[in-house]
């Protein structure tokens, strides 16, 4: 596969913003291009500088003047808009949520010394429009110039009523009214339309079709009139207003609500392609002959309404031969006619691995997936969210023999998959992180000898799924912290109480939750309690633990209202935390939500740079999912990332006694921080390689000496499990790199040729920020399968589950009875029942995808 | 409508201010290569704003700033471009009769390499090398807020690297490889 280094795509992999298809592809270039590489480093270079250089331009500010006339149009204007998700919740707040409110907007202008206090002195330009309100004034350029009758093509197409056509390009200026829209001549009757006006800027921003009319076989005249401008007619050729949608400019959906086609031949697309970026229903039927019906990436990541969110179903037969292609997100359908015939693929064309279509049938089949084999359809339920990492490639060691990634422990995606699956569905593929997966169990790693932090486990043998690999557990055991002697712990909980948690699953989950943790504390500990809905409030200062019925009655007393404004509790629930700072204890924040941030700091980067800022002053912050639907998994995993904590889902009270009783001392005290591992493989004994998980935690190979890199926190008597894929030296495996030429081959050092790896992991103390070494060398020692560990078994069967529910590549021969087979062997003692569970979270994942699969095996 | 839901707002109208002021200013003065017609741009930008619904510019909020912004900051050009007539190259490279928005020289700081060499760029370059590396967005969104389709976005910012690549290594006088 070959790549132009002068190729813009290079830039774009540098960036990170390459789909994973173009990645792999790139990837795939740079693998046997050293060059290309080098270009690649260089580029790399030049893009950290000018992120660093171009940051230190200044950022001027605005005048207070400027500032004044702000405040004023933010207190003069109301909108329009409907606010479906507040509007009744808000009436039923007490007294304390206006006190709420109140204190919200004090501690609002405290927060600002800089700023002038809002004045209520309006200025205005005295004007005579009666009822009208007019915009504050402020200087705009009018020239008179400017009034022309202009021709410039519109960007889209009209249809059927309700469809906007986008004038922003226009530039329709100038008015003080919206105008009258005229439509005459062509041949047809009946069409209507009229002009959508934004006055505070002046101008027409779209043309609303609210009548198509019918018998046009020309475009027709459509003239604005009047609005304070002179008359402006648009260019004939673009608008057309028929029944059928034809011709080859672009529809353009402007508004954020539902297009709805109804009527057969909606869509004749001859060639081309239609994207759709927004979830869409379709209730009659759609041909398509030719071109492709593209579900992109935008289409299924559940930003949608909430209602069918993230799901386009397709519950009427459709015709196409162009084929289907999904990027992200999935169809969900009853019946093999739901779909057309002709190849389809989910987002991967053209690498052979394409799923066959599913055949026409004609009774209706259960919603299950296509084809028969694991690689499913799948559906996302409405307002989730998930990353998309890929999936770690095999790579070829004399090209990359140094893997580097950050250590995880949150465990989040176990406890999500196991929802999914008990509501009967597969998860969405980017919900499935094996690497939390794996870290969701408890391994019987040896502890590690006294005034060592860390243990390392290796063991190697034969890879389940694929015979003819080898497969390597590297398992990390923290040290045990006996409860006597665990440090103090300074505890704030920032618990959202939006209305959105108020099913059982949420806010009264967390209440229980907190009974069992409060039970764990004594008189070394202190607790907070900072609650946030439409504002923050601190509901409980933070108190000493023995002082329990204060504390549970003040958890008791939470009631879940109002919409979600996540930025100020944050701060106030660091301000706890600092205020009483417990020195060489355990500072931490502990955030309880679904993840449904809606007011406030919206932009998950700032709110990720806040967490930053915070954490470095020695207050971590850990991520408590709850409930189902709307969780923002992602931003969820960011914070806790940044707060140099983790994230773990709770989805009942067996999952909080988990991490609240058993996992205490995990959950709260981190052993290490920014610990990472580097592997390094010995070529003459390991061809190539695969780490299985961990996409989201790769590192450069210079980012594992990087002291500032930010990496994986570990937490006292944690295990952490990564698995390796290794294709052996001596099989025949991928076609070979050719011996290089030109670069000198040095001998390896002797008496390691018979090493398979060395382990290298870097870690630092909880109040360091110099980190430490610890090495280990790994030889193969073709260890026979009856040999291996309980724990390795166990690994190896939750990774291959993973794979199957990703519908992997690299899955091999793997399958679900396999699965089962793996497990029940690496069992073992199975304390807590956890790998049971296990197994018949498999065994019903298999009913779903096959119905009728046996019940007991 | 009651006070209440008016009061979420208003914080996240202050919200968004407090984050994106310096940043659109900034940026748009680059696009009017004059301080205070930015100013006057960004209060125009955020005044617009207030009459926005948070739930509609929900996880957009940034990229509508940054649109709406450029779009006031390009009509301003416009009409002060038909005043002194330049093309794009020209006003690109040329010192404007007003001080640069950094003001580097008075305050005797030494701009960066890179903030140098970034005027020097093409106009279309140099806007969205500034939105992605000064102003951290992606792709998709600098394609949304410049109406440049995605592709174009990426030569662009291939090539402005490549050129300043070049010229980082000139001014150091160091050869890299290739």
């Amino acid at each position: 596969m070959k790549l132009d280094p002068n190729d813009p795509r290079l830039t774009a992999y540098a960036l990170g913003e390459l789909d994973e298809f173009e990645r792999a592809t790139v990837e795939a270039a740079l693998r046997d291009n050293p060059e290309l590489r080098r270009e690649l480093e260089s580029i790399r270079r030049t893009t950290d500088r000018l992120t660093t250089e171009l940051q230190t331009e200044p950022c001027p500010e605005l005048t207070p003047q400027q500032q004044r006339a702000i405040e004023e149009s933010l207190n003069e204007l109301t909108t329009t808009e409907p606010s479906f998700s507040w509007s009744k919740l808000w009436w039923t707040l007490g007294f304390a949520g206006a006190m709420a409110i109140v204190l919200g907007s004090l501690f609002l202008h405290t927060q600002k010394p800089a700023r002038e206090q809002q004045q209520t002195v309006k200025l205005r330009v005295p004007n005579e429009t009666a009822g009208r309100d007019e915009p504050p004034a402020r200087q705009l350029p009018w020239d008179a110039d400017q009034r022309a009758t202009r021709r410039v093509a519109p960007t889209s197409t009209a249809l059927t009523g309700g469809v906007v056509i986008n004038a922003t390009s226009l530039n329709l200026s100038k008015y003080i009214g919206a105008p009258y829209v005229a439509i005459s001549a062509g041949t047809g009757t009946g069409a209507t339309a009229v002009a959508l006006f934004d006055y505070i800027s002046g101008t027409v921003t779209g043309i609303l079709v609210t009548s198509a009319g019918a018998g046009y076989t020309n475009a027709p005249t459509v003239t604005l009139i009047g609005g304070g401008n002179t008359n402006f007619t648009l260019d004939r050729s673009a608008i057309s207003l028929a029944a059928n949608v034809s011709g080859s400019s672009g529809l353009f959906k402007q508004s954020a609500g539902t297009l709805m086609l109804n009527g057969t031949n909606m869509i004749n697309l001859v060639s081309g392609v239609v994207t759709m970026n927004v979830a869409n229903t379709y209730t009659g039927g759609t041909v398509v002959n030719g071109g492709i019906v593209d579900f992109n990436s935008g289409a299924f990541r559940g930003h949608g309404p909430k209602v069918g969110a993230g799901l386009l179903t397709l519950s009427g037969n459709n015709t196409y031969a162009g084929g289907t292609r999904i990027g992200y997100g999935g169809i969900a359908i009853d019946n093999a006619n739901r779909m057309g015939a002709g190849a389809y693929s989910l987002g991967r064309i053209g690498d052979g691995s394409n799923p066959s279509a599913p055949t026409a049938g004609t009774a209706p089949v259960p919603w299950q997936q296509y084809p028969a084999r694991e690689d499913a359809l799948r559906y996302y339920p409405g307002g989730e969210s998930y990353e998309a990492y890929g999936e770690n490639p095999f790579v070829t060691v004399t090209e990359q023999p140094l893997s580097t990634f950050g250590l995880d422990v949150d465990t989040a995606s176990y406890a999500n998959i196991r929802r999914f699956i008990g509501e009967r569905q597969l998860p969405p593929r980017d919900a499935v992180r094996i690497e939390e997966m794996l870290n969701y169990f408890k391994y019987n790693y040896a502890p590690p000898p006294s005034g060592q932090p860390f243990a390392l486990h290796v063991e190697m043998a034969e890879c389940p799924w694929n015979s003819a690999h080898r497969l390597a557990l590297i398992g990390l055991k923290a040290k045990e912290i006996p409860a006597h002697k665990r440090p103090a712990s300074n505890l704030v909980f920032l618990i959202d109480v939006s209305g959105s948690m108020q099913p059982v699953n949420k806010l009264p989950l967390i209440k229980r939750a907190f009974h069992l943790l409060v039970g764990q504390l004594d008189e070394r500990d202190r607790v907070a309690i900072v609650v946030y809905a439409s504002n923050a409030r601190i509901l409980l200062r933070s108190t000493n633990a023995t002082d329990k019925d204060r504390i549970l009655a003040a958890i008791d007393s939470l009631k879940a209202d109002g919409s979600t404004n996540g930025g100020e509790g944050i701060q106030w629930a660091y301000e706890q935390a600092r205020q009483n700072f417990i020195v060489g204890g355990v500072n931490r924040v502990i955030l309880c939500t679904d993840g449904d941030f809606n007011v406030g700091i919206t932009d998950q980067n700032s709110l990720v740079s806040l967490i930053q800022q915070q954490a470095k002053s020695g207050v971590f912050l850990s991520v408590l999912g709850f409930g189902m639907g709307n969780i923002k998994d992602s931003t969820m995993q960011k914070l806790a990332d940044k707060g140099n904590g983790h994230y773990a889902y709770i989805d009942d009270l067996d999952e909080a006694r988990k991490v609240f009783v058993e996992q205490l001392q995990a959950t709260l005290v981190t052993v290490a921080k920014d610990a990472k591992l580097q592997v390094e493989f010995n070529p003459a004994v390991a061809q190539s390689y695969r780490l299985i998980g961990y996409e989201k935690r790769r590192l450069r190979a210079q980012d594992f000496n990087n002291d500032r890199k930010d990496a994986g926190e570990v937490g006292a008597g944690h295990t952490v499990t990564a698995l390796y894929e290794i294709i052996p030296a001596s099989s025949p495996g991928e076609p070979g790199v050719d011996p290089l030429k030109y670069q000198p081959q040095p001998p390896p050092r002797r008496g390691v040729s018979d090493e398979a790896m060395t382990v290298k992991l870097r870690y630092k103390e909880p109040d360091s920020d110099t980190s430490k070494l610890l090495t280990a060398a790994v030889k193969d020692t073709q260890q026979r399968w009856n040999k291996t560990s309980d724990d390795f078994r166990f690994a190896a069967a939750v990774a291959e589950f993973g794979m199957l529910l990703r519908g992997s590549q690299y899955s091999g021969n793997a399958n679900f009875d396999s699965v089962i087979d793996l497990a029940r062997s690496g069992c073992g003692r199975d304390e807590g029942g956890y790998r049971e569970e296990f197994i018949s979270l498999v065994r019903q994942a298999q009913r779903i995808v096959r119905p009728g699969a046996p019940d007991d095996r | 409508m009651n006070r209440a839901d008016d009061h979420a707002r208003q914080d996240w109208v202050r919200s968004l201010m407090r984050e994106h002021e310096g940043a659109l200013i900034r940026y748009a003065a680059s696009i009017t290569g004059d301080l205070e017609q930015a100013r006057d741009v960004v209060q125009d930008t955020f005044v617009r704003l207030c009459a926005q619904h948070p739930t509609r510019l929900q996880g957009h909020a940034t990229e509508w700033l940054f649109t709406v912004c450029r779009n006031r900051a390009l009509d301003v050009r416009r009409k002060e471009s038909r005043m002194q007539p330049l093309c794009d190259n020209q006003l690109a490279g040329c010192a404007s009769a007003d001080p640069p928005p950094s003001d580097a020289a008075e305050q005797g700081e030494a701009r960066s390499q890179a903030l140098a060499l970034l005027e020097t760029l093409p106009d279309n370059q140099r806007e969205v090398i500034r939105l992605k590396f000064q102003n951290g967005l992606s792709y998709r969104e600098i394609s949304r807020i410049t109406n440049l389709s995605v592709s174009n976005v990426g030569v662009l910012i291939h090539t402005a690297i490549k050129t300043m690549r070049r010229q980082f290594q000139a001014m150091e006088g160091v050869s890299h490889e290739t």
